[in-house]
């Protein structure tokens, strides 16, 4: 049996800026830090149990890792697939003036690049495939992601059978900071058990939807 | 935007499944079959109404299952949070055929077990096949986006529920219970957002049992 958590890295300077961040480097913001903390803690204290994290090497994500891995004694691996979507010449972009720098399009598929030159939605996909198949290659145990809502998104994608839809078609799995998801995955049965979505510490507000057009 | 403000134009859907009914704490395949709430499914319900209390929620209607289970828990929350409650059959769990009502055991000692079920088989001998509870799900969604934009709550069950997802998500149901199940304790819920002029879907959680910690299932 694999255990599989996915997490969502702690609040970054460019969440905090709101910024379209992709691969740009940020990273955590005090709130951030202290969002990762509570969550190793309160880990620690109901006995949870990791063998392995995998983490993006990214600042946000590394720096939510290590301090998860410090509290709970776990080794970490970088694993660079599990990087957030290149977004093209939109990284870095303010999220409230996304708008005005994507023209308005009829129509576009799950091939587009996003801001020119970054990934497409199947370019994404199919990084998280990847990413998510080595999990499943290792031994059963349990394994902890550390990760972007982006790429968390197509590997929830992977594990339920959904595929990429094009225009804004796509369903969106909502992750707030330092929000995770845990799967069972019986690999004698093939089965995958959905044990919770966006699961976070205390019942604050989830952030507001990303209103803008992240595909 | 002042139109936003006055006229939502978005669907915000909570699934919440029942709490603790006697036939959970039995260990028995409920499908149709009638069983009340246990005090503790009481408390459960109680306790989610506690939190929703705390955390000012707000719906403009409860929509629940006539199962005994479910109608228990949404009259807890509707009244509790002072909201008018329709009952719905659409909600109802799974009809489970002759499988209703009976423990494991009793299903491996009175039922065939066919080695291979493929999604329109019936289950149970005369119960539901996984298409006709996938479609009666579907028709779940259609019924809830025929409604105005506004807040719902839906208080009703593992296995349909399930299958609200499937609809929602895009997954076809699948043969020998293959594909992904969604897992709902006593009491959890799953919130979902619905921007119609989009046509996308929001997962923001699932199996969310914040208010009843003391089993993980």
């Amino acid at each position: 049996m694999y255990l599989i958590t996915l997490l969502r890295h702690g609040e970054s300077e460019g969440n905090l800026s709101g910024v379209l961040q992709g691969q740009s480097d940020f990273p955590l913001t005090a709130a951030g830090v202290e969002q990762a903390q509570k969550l190793a803690f309160c880990w620690k204290s109901e006995g949870t149990k990791f063998d392995l994290i995998i983490s993006s090497p990214l600042l946000r994500a590394s720096q939510t890792a290590e301090i998860i891995a410090n509290c709970l004694k776990v080794p970490i691996e970088y694993d660079p697939a599990w990087k957030e979507r290149n977004f093209g010449r939109l990284q870095g972009a303010d999220l409230l003036e996304i708008d005005q720098q994507v023209p308005p399009v009829d129509f576009f598929h799950p091939y587009d690049p996003i801001g020119g030159n970054g990934e497409s939605q199947i370019d994404l996909y199919d990084r998280a495939s990847q990413a998510m198949q080595k999990i499943i290659r290792q031994p059963a145990g349990s394994y902890l992601v550390v990760s972007h809502g982006g790429i968390l998104n197509k590997a929830l994608y992977v594990i339920l059978g959904i595929t990429p839809q094009g225009h804004y078609n796509s369903p969106i799995f909502h992750f707030g900071n330092t929000g995770y998801a845990q799967f069972c995955y019986n690999s004698a049965s093939r089965q995958w058990a959905v044990i919770s979505l966006n699961r976070q510490l205390s019942n604050e507000q989830p952030e507001g939807l990303q209103s803008w057009k992240l595909d | 935007m002042y139109n936003q403000i006055h006229t939502p134009t978005i669907y915000h859907i909570i699934l919440l499944r029942h709490g603790e009914s006697q036939g959970n704490f039995e260990g028995r395949h409920q499908g149709q079959a009638n069983f009340p709430l246990t005090d503790r499914g009481r408390d459960q319900s109680k306790a989610l109404l506690e939190r929703w209390k705390s955390e000012a929620m707000e719906f403009d209607l409860v929509i629940s299952s006539p199962l005994a289970r479910a109608q228990e828990t949404a009259e807890i929350i509707a009244s509790g949070l002072n909201i008018p409650l329709e009952l719905d059959p659409l909600w109802m769990e799974r009809d489970n055929g002759l499988m209703a009502g009976l423990s494991e055991e009793e299903v491996r000692e009175t039922l065939p077990q066919p080695p291979f079920i493929h999604p329109y088989q019936a289950i149970g001998q005369t119960g539901e096949s996984q298409w006709e509870l996938y479609l009666r799900a579907g028709k779940g969604v259609q019924s809830m986006l025929n409604r105005p934009p506004g807040s719902y709550l839906i208080v009703s069950h593992g296995g349909l529920l399930n299958m609200f997802f499937y609809a929602i998500l895009g997954i076809a149901p699948q043969p020998n219970f293959h594909g992904p199940r969604f897992r709902f304790n006593n009491s959890a819920f799953a919130t979902l957002s619905y921007n119609p002029t989009s046509h996308r879907w929001y997962v923001l959680g699932v199996n969310d049992h914040m208010h009843w910690k003391s089993e993980e299932g």
